[in-house]
């Protein structure tokens, strides 16, 4: 009897903490946001404050800045984690079993200070520009304070991230399935059309979506390497609480960035419900 | 099996007191003086900004706890809340507590910089601070900025100011006004820059001489807004300015960037991607001594000179030993704690700096004259400069 009763009380027991969390933190900032936004620095009811994002150049700029780099992050950060995962996944090399173990470092690694090391390489007078002196070579590579540099920076962290997932997911992909169809006669790019992407396209999905999340609210990488202008969404943000001290404009671009990430969390969520129909009855 | 768990669960428990107790014991936590020092009180030091202010301060309270004559008097301790981390927290801890009524707390003295306490005494009252009885401070002698402008409640400590930092191999001779700082910049297209003024002082600096160089020198301590709504001509001629200079400031990936935080500007300096820059005089010389900064770079102040300013004491009317405060106030401006804030964090002396002994790079010191200290505090018209800038000038780097 006792037993019973600690067992209907355990559950909610262990999931009080997280969820007491969640309120505090998450839920209640956001309805707290939510309300601001709507407001003047007065407390009277308006809508202003999204008018100014709807009709401001600069946060159009903004918009489109970090629409450009989050898409350019994705689609890089996929291309080449997926054929590192693939390598990793079928080369049973020494190289791959060695990068097999290297390549979840950079996780490792406090976001700032790969921020600066990738800096110090990439700025004009870095280790590029200081290595091709060497060679009597004046370059300066220009990628720093440029949208080049924060797609640079974000692929150091999100090659790795992204990797891991699709190793994980690459890991169905039985052995076996490969050598039959090459016995069958089939060519690597049909094995890859008809047996490895079914099974790996829903985890790519979930990678492009967590990368994009991820670069909507950015705020580090862009703020030490991006240009002052176009910025994007996050520091953009971060000038209304900071130079402007503008809290309601800021609450309502929070709401608003707050949607765009909505958006991505509804592709994820459907290509994770989506059965395919030979799946059902797994 | 029941009990299995139960011992399980003991263990687990045992273990987890066992890890509070070496954390106790790690960080210090509860009452460990030793029966001597309980007799003195303790006079708790808050303060806020870069870690080397930390270290600094610590430094001295330091050496006033193992000096035989004020040991006897009381124990410093040093509460400080890193920037970055809570920044706004040590004028929120004060309001809160001020709000709330407390008397008796442990905030006996704040060390901070003098463009802070308006908003302090904005959150609190007029009279949060209490006046400072000088008399019971008989290093206040050692003082040479005794009329400072916040009044009978501040006793400075250190000072801060904004130099122009330059690379003397490519500068020989470094601009002597604003006017030929101006003047040397559209002559050296992309090797001068300054900081987004939003994100740290020594750039808003740069940005607020421009304005605040035709307006009388009252206008630098005053946060009365006629010296914006009164003088938009001053403040339009300013941002023209700026705007013809803009293109002549330091560029990468083909257009003008303006660094973020003052150690941006400075870092672009240090990899002599541009010769000259404003920057705090003890940032550079801090990073001289680290070797992060090349020996080459040299400060030099202008006739207008950038804004400075001071840190000093202020003890609120909520603590609760002031006496005891008033000999640390009169320890930190010892000539032998003066020499530890300099060797510590390159603070600018606030007393006769020719009686320091032990000086590390006395030399830099000459550059450093305080003399020419030019105090500025405008308030939130501050914030009116670096948003108009932004507007302004920062749309302009695209």
């Amino acid at each position: 009897m006792k037993q019973k009763r600690q067992k209907t009380w355990t559950p909610y027991a262990m999931v009080l903490p997280a969820f007491a969390v969640m309120m505090l933190v998450v839920v209640l900032p956001i309805i707290n946001t939510i309300l601001q936004s709507f407001k003047t620095a007065d407390g009277t009811f308006t809508m202003a404050n999204y008018q100014y994002f709807f009709t401001s150049k600069e946060a159009f700029q903004s918009l489109i800045f970090t629409a450009i780099e989050a898409f350019s992050t994705m689609i890089l950060a996929i291309i080449f984690s997926f054929l590192l995962a693939l390598y990793l996944r079928f080369s049973k090399s020494k190289i791959s079993k060695l990068i097999g173990r290297l390549y979840l470092l950079p996780r490792f690694i406090p976001g700032i200070v790969a921020v600066y090391a990738v800096m110090n390489i990439i700025k004009d007078s870095g280790f590029i520009n200081r290595f091709l002196q060497l060679f009597g070579i004046v370059y300066k590579p220009g990628l720093l304070y440029d949208i080049k540099g924060i797609i640079l920076c974000n692929l150091w962290f999100n090659i790795p991230f992204s990797a891991m997932l699709l190793s994980a997911a690459l890991s169905a992909v039985a052995d076996s399935y490969v050598e039959s169809a090459r016995d069958a006669g089939c060519s690597y790019w049909k094995i890859f059309q008809k047996i490895i992407w079914p099974l790996v396209y829903k985890d790519v999905i979930v990678a492009a979506t967590f990368i994009l999340m991820g670069q909507i609210g950015a705020f580090t990488i862009p703020y030490l390497t991006g240009p002052n202008n176009p910025k994007m969404l996050g520091i953009l943000l971060y000038q209304q609480v900071n130079t402007y001290l503008d809290y309601q404009k800021a609450a309502a671009l929070s709401v608003l960035m707050f949607l765009l990430c909505l958006g991505g969390a509804v592709v994820y969520i459907k290509s994770n419900m989506k059965e395919e129909v030979w799946e059902k009855g797994r | 099996m029941k009990k299995n768990i139960w011992m399980k669960r003991g263990k687990r428990a045992f273990a987890a007191a066992m890890g509070m107790t070496m954390i106790c014991t790690m960080v210090g936590c509860g009452s460990s003086k030793t029966t001597t020092e309980e007799e003195v009180p303790t006079v708790t030091i808050w303060s806020s900004g870069g870690q080397e202010v930390r270290e600094a301060l610590q430094a001295i309270a330091d050496a006033y706890n193992s000096n035989e004559e004020y040991n006897k008097i009381a124990k410093v301790e040093v509460q400080f809340v890193v920037s970055g981390t809570s920044e706004q927290s040590l004028p929120d801890r004060l309001s809160a507590a001020y709000k709330a009524g407390e008397k008796d707390t442990d905030f006996d003295l704040i060390a901070i910089d003098d463009s802070a306490i308006a908003n302090i005494e904005a959150q609190t009252s007029e009279d949060f601070f209490e006046e400072i009885d000088l008399s019971k401070i008989p290093n206040y002698e050692n003082l040479i900025f005794k009329d400072n402008i916040v009044g009978d409640n501040f006793v400075p400590y250190r000072g801060t100011s904004v130099y122009l930092a330059y690379n003397s191999e490519t500068v020989e001779n470094p601009p002597k006004t604003a006017e030929e700082l101006y003047q040397w910049i559209e002559e050296h297209p992309g090797r001068f820059t300054y900081n987004d003024p939003s994100t740290g002082n020594s750039g808003f600096s740069f940005v607020a001489n421009t304005i605040y160089n035709q307006l009388p020198e009252e206008a630098a301590t005053s946060s009365d807004e006629k010296w914006k709504t009164e003088h938009t001509e001053e403040w339009d001629n300013a941002f023209t300015l700026l705007e013809e200079l803009h293109p002549y400031l330091y560029q990468t990936a083909g257009k003008v960037q303006y660094p973020m935080k003052n150690a941006g500007s400075l870092e672009l300096l240090a990899n002599k991607e541009v010769d000259m820059t404003p920057a705090f005089v003890n940032m550079v010389l801090s990073q001289k001594a680290m070797g992060t900064l090349p020996e080459e770079i040299k400060l030099t102040q202008l006739e207008e000179p950038f804004l400075g300013g001071l840190a000093g004491f202020m003890i609120p009317s909520i603590g609760k030993d002031k006496e005891a405060a008033l000999s640390v106030i009169d320890f930190y401006l010892s000539y032998e704690a003066q020499a530890i804030d300099w060797n510590t964090m390159f603070a600018s002396p606030v007393v006769d700096s020719s009686k320091l002994e032990g000086l590390e790079h006395e030399d830099w010191l000459e550059e450093t004259n305080m003399d020419s200290l030019r105090y500025f505090s405008i308030g939130l018209l501050q914030k009116d400069i670096a948003a108009r800038w932004t507007e302004e000038i920062g749309s302009l780097a695209q």
